[in-house]
């Protein structure tokens, strides 16, 4: 169809060159449904059907499935439930699997007046909202990082709700880590530095998010708070937070997919 | 109601309050937005608010967006138009899962909504209005085909399902065809997909508008005519009737009238808006696109493998590959190809192989645009599988039996066929007496396997008179066994005597019956030049008992090789059904 399709080879060299391609090398076992059309041809059937399930979510890979290799067939005779045959194989899957808080690169494909549209290997739709201070990057074409804050799964097909990292300077993650690090605690630094980077940004996440309106549906919080974190970073917020941390790190994982 | 707006209407206050529990001045917008007499202006300046706030949208307001979908904007003035499409797009982008529903209220808008009974003729005026209804649709749709990529895969099941129903008016089928072969010029992966909707209700009309019962409607329209006509000279109108048989039946087929019959006027629609779509996709400026059309025909031969070739007796539906090898010589060498290959092998199933072979015949002889050098390359063909097969069939085959041999014996009448419609051709040749001596007639009518006494009597009488006349082959002899030999002949097995005596046979590209889209198809067509001898002696007789008769030299438009010209349904009658004329 329309949509990109990403063949084997190119996601893995995705995978080794970014290292938030947030894509997962699985080898696993598969129960492959065909049509009876294909009975003799039992290879095209399989390839058939995992054709018609690219790039859409499935449950058993926890992710959407982007691409397939090295096929192996697990029967010599497949089981035959009325009308459609069924086989067992199986192979090496490249999934993508985004969490909540990891990083992403989107292309911004069409950009609106509150908010962009980007698309991620050109599949996946992205949406981020637009502030003055984000503006002049989210301009059509650009390629931005950003990090994920929704994942929704609708009729199989995977779309986020994305932020950007922080406003001003370079992209290099660390680097603008590390300065936001700074900017928000004096006293947590150690501790929040020996986390995990996983960890980190969740932190973020839970202090944009604290700071917004809600904690439901709107972005509302995200673009207005990135300016009132950084003022009252110094006070005692963080500290704060380091207790309802966990108790948000708890409830974010579950808003995941 | 404009004081309202510049007063108080602000959305974000209106979620605020919403999201505190006051749902009152929320439910009276909604209210407002669903009302159809809110004016364009005011309509115009909610939809724009609606859109600037577009990322707020999200699951909580989803009355609000089912409200917003729900609105029938696609009719309204082209302000309120402008920024629904971009209130939709904005939303879809931000709000991916609310694709599917936006999705289906845009393919809704593709069939229209009925307001008058089918016998009466859409007024201009609605055509013109709905046009403008889907234009709009159209560039919605194309915007955010091209923002969320994923949303092919779900829009191709969606267009399967809103398909509306094949009772429904004229009108809203062919609107809703037109717009599936709009989609395909900015959905270009889709086309297949979207063919093979289309076909498979063209199908589903075709088998519903069989040849007889189309003659039927529309002789009753002539017989009308007639008698209106017989009213005022008789001996004038005789000569006058057959002047508009001979002549105006021709012109009559490539008319703009709708048809009587209900089903096949649908079917003629949608067949005339697919063959114009196929001609605009192949010839662009007069000349031939080469690429397109040879993408065109690959997903049309999917089409026809998957659809066309299985069903039993459609009519028209295939003459869409007609059409498609008219356009350039490889692409009829390459569906001849096609077929051959599915006729060799002995994997496939037999009926597919017979139905095959009927293509190739059929494609061979009525084509206009098939050169001679095509024709005698596959009867050579043919002609070496038939003697290769009697090769390798024992010598000592008793009977004629069909449930055995059905390829062979339709790939002998195809050859037969073929050769009585092209046989002039063949001949003009130079060296062409030499190739049809180099064929072998005798050997294949003189086999043991006897295809003459299985092939359609017509054509075996047509076939055995021009043989004789180039002395190619002594057929005579061997008819007039196979008449008396009347035993019948029970195939093995499976129980019951199954007696069968003549082929099912299918000739896929006899005469177009449709009127609009005919004027594609005619000009491709060759119809049956030649005299049928034999039934000249017979019908002399009966010339006295039957007036109604006309004068049996060459009608152009007779359709098979039928004695009476009435006669159409020779080739699709089942075997076993005889004529009065058989029985002589």
């Amino acid at each position: 169809m329309n949509y990109n399709v990403i063949s084997f080879k190119e996601a893995e060299e995705i995978m080794k060159s970014k290292d938030h391609s947030q894509f997962e090398k699985v080898n696993k076992c598969k129960r492959v449904i065909f049509h009876p059309r294909f009975l003799g041809n039992t290879r095209k059937g399989i390839e058939e059907a995992l054709k018609s399930e690219r790039n859409l979510v499935s449950e058993e890979f926890g992710g959407a499935l982007i691409a397939y290799n090295n096929i192996r067939i697990q029967q010599a005779m497949g089981l035959i439930v009325d009308p459609y045959i069924h086989f067992d194989i199986v192979a090496d899957f490249i999934v993508f699997n985004p969490t909540v808080g990891s990083t992403l690169t989107g292309v911004v494909h069409r950009v609106f007046k509150n908010h962009v549209s980007l698309l991620v290997y050109g599949i996946f739709n992205v949406s981020i909202r637009k502030s003055e201070l984000n503006e002049d990057q989210l301009m059509e074409g650009n390629e931005v990082e950003f990090k994920v804050e929704r994942i929704y799964v609708n009729n199989r097909i995977l779309s986020m709700h994305g932020s950007l990292w922080s406003e001003e300077g370079s992209w290099e993650k660390k680097k603008t880590k590390r300065k936001s690090h700074i900017k928000f605690t004096d006293e947590p630094t150690a501790e929040e530095d020996s986390n995990l980077a996983v960890e980190g940004m969740e932190v973020d996440a839970d202090i944009q998010r604290e700071n917004g309106v809600t904690e439901n549906a709107s972005f509302n919080g995200l673009d207005e708070t990135s300016e009132d974190v950084k003022m009252t970073a110094d006070e005692t917020l963080p500290r704060k937070r380091k207790k309802s941390e966990k108790k948000k790190k708890k409830k974010s994982k579950k808003e995941n997919i | 109601m404009s004081a309202e707006i510049s007063e108080k209407f602000d959305l974000k206050t209106l979620f605020h309050q919403y999201r505190r529990g006051s749902h009152k001045d929320y439910d009276l917008f909604l209210n407002i937005l669903s009302d159809l007499q809110t004016k364009s202006e005011d309509l115009r300046v909610y939809l724009r608010t609606i859109k600037d706030n577009v990322t707020e949208l999200s699951r909580e307001f989803e009355d609000l967006v089912a409200v917003l979908l729900k609105l029938d904007w696609a009719s309204r003035d082209v302000c309120v138009v402008r920024e629904y499409q971009s209130l939709l797009l904005g939303l879809v982008c931000a709000h991916t899962y609310y694709l599917r529903a936006s999705l289906r209220m845009l393919v809704k808008y593709f069939s229209p909504p009925i307001v008058k009974s089918d016998t009466e003729e859409v007024s201009d005026e609605i055509r013109q209005r709905q046009e403008a209804v889907f234009l709009n649709v159209h560039m919605v749709l194309k915007a955010i085909l091209d923002s969320v990529p994923m949303s092919s895969t779900i829009l191709m099941p969606l267009l399967h399902d809103l398909f509306p129903y094949i009772g429904k008016p004229v009108f809203v089928q062919e609107c809703f065809v037109r717009n599936l072969l709009q989609i395909t010029t900015y959905l270009p992966n889709g086309r297949q997909k979207i063919l093979e909707l289309i076909t498979d209700r063209m199908l589903k009309l075709d088998v519903r508008a069989p040849r007889q019962n189309i003659q039927e409607s529309e002789g009753d329209e002539e017989d009308m005519e007639e008698d209106i006509v017989f009213d005022i000279d008789i001996e004038q109108d005789l000569t006058r009737d057959l002047d508009n048989r001979d002549g105006s039946i021709y012109d009559k087929k490539c008319s703009d009238k709708p048809m009587t019959h209900r089903e096949a006027n649908i079917l003629d629609v949608c067949m005339q808006l697919t063959l114009t779509y196929i001609s605009n996709v192949c010839y662009s400026k007069g000349e031939c696109d080469w690429e397109a059309t040879k993408k065109l025909y690959r997903e049309m031969l999917l089409v026809f493998d998957r659809l066309i070739l299985p069903t039993h007796a459609s009519c028209h539906v295939q003459f869409i590959l007609f059409y498609l090898c008219s356009t350039k010589t490889p692409i009829c060498e390459g569906f001849i190809d096609y077929l051959w290959k599915k006729v060799q092998n002995p994997n496939t199933e037999s009926v597919f192989r017979q139905a095959a072979v009927g293509y190739i015949g059929s494609l061979l002889a009525r084509a206009m645009f098939v050169p001679v050098s095509t024709v005698t390359a596959c009867l050579d063909l043919m002609c070496q599988w038939v003697h290769l097969y009697l090769d390798s069939t024992s010598e000592d085959v008793v009977n004629a039996d069909v449930n055995h041999h059905g390829p062979f014996y339709c790939v002998c009448q195809a050859i037969f066929y073929v050769f009585v419609f092209r046989s002039k051709e063949i001949f003009e040749t130079k060296k062409g007496h030499k190739w049809a001596e180099s064929l072998n007639f005798q050997r294949i009518v003189t086999s043991r396997l006897n295809p003459l006494r299985i092939c359609l009597p017509v054509i075996v009488k047509t076939f055995s008179s021009i043989t004789r006349m180039h002395q190619l082959a002594f057929c005579d002899t061997i008819i007039e066994r196979n008449k008396r030999c009347i035993l019948p002949v029970t195939s093995n097995g499976l129980g019951s005597s199954s007696v069968v005596t003549t082929l099912d046979s299918y000739f896929p590209f006899d005469p177009y019956l449709l009127n609009r889209s005919g004027r594609f198809i005619i000009p491709l067509y060759r119809e049956y030049q030649g005299c049928i001898e034999e039934d000249q002696e017979l019908s002399n007789d009966e010339d006295d008992f039957l007036p109604d008769e006309s004068p049996s030299t060459v009608e152009p438009q007779s359709v098979s090789l039928g004695k009476t010209p009435t006669d159409f349904l020779h080739y699709g009658i089942s075997p076993g059904f005889k004529h009065v004329q058989d029985i002589t």
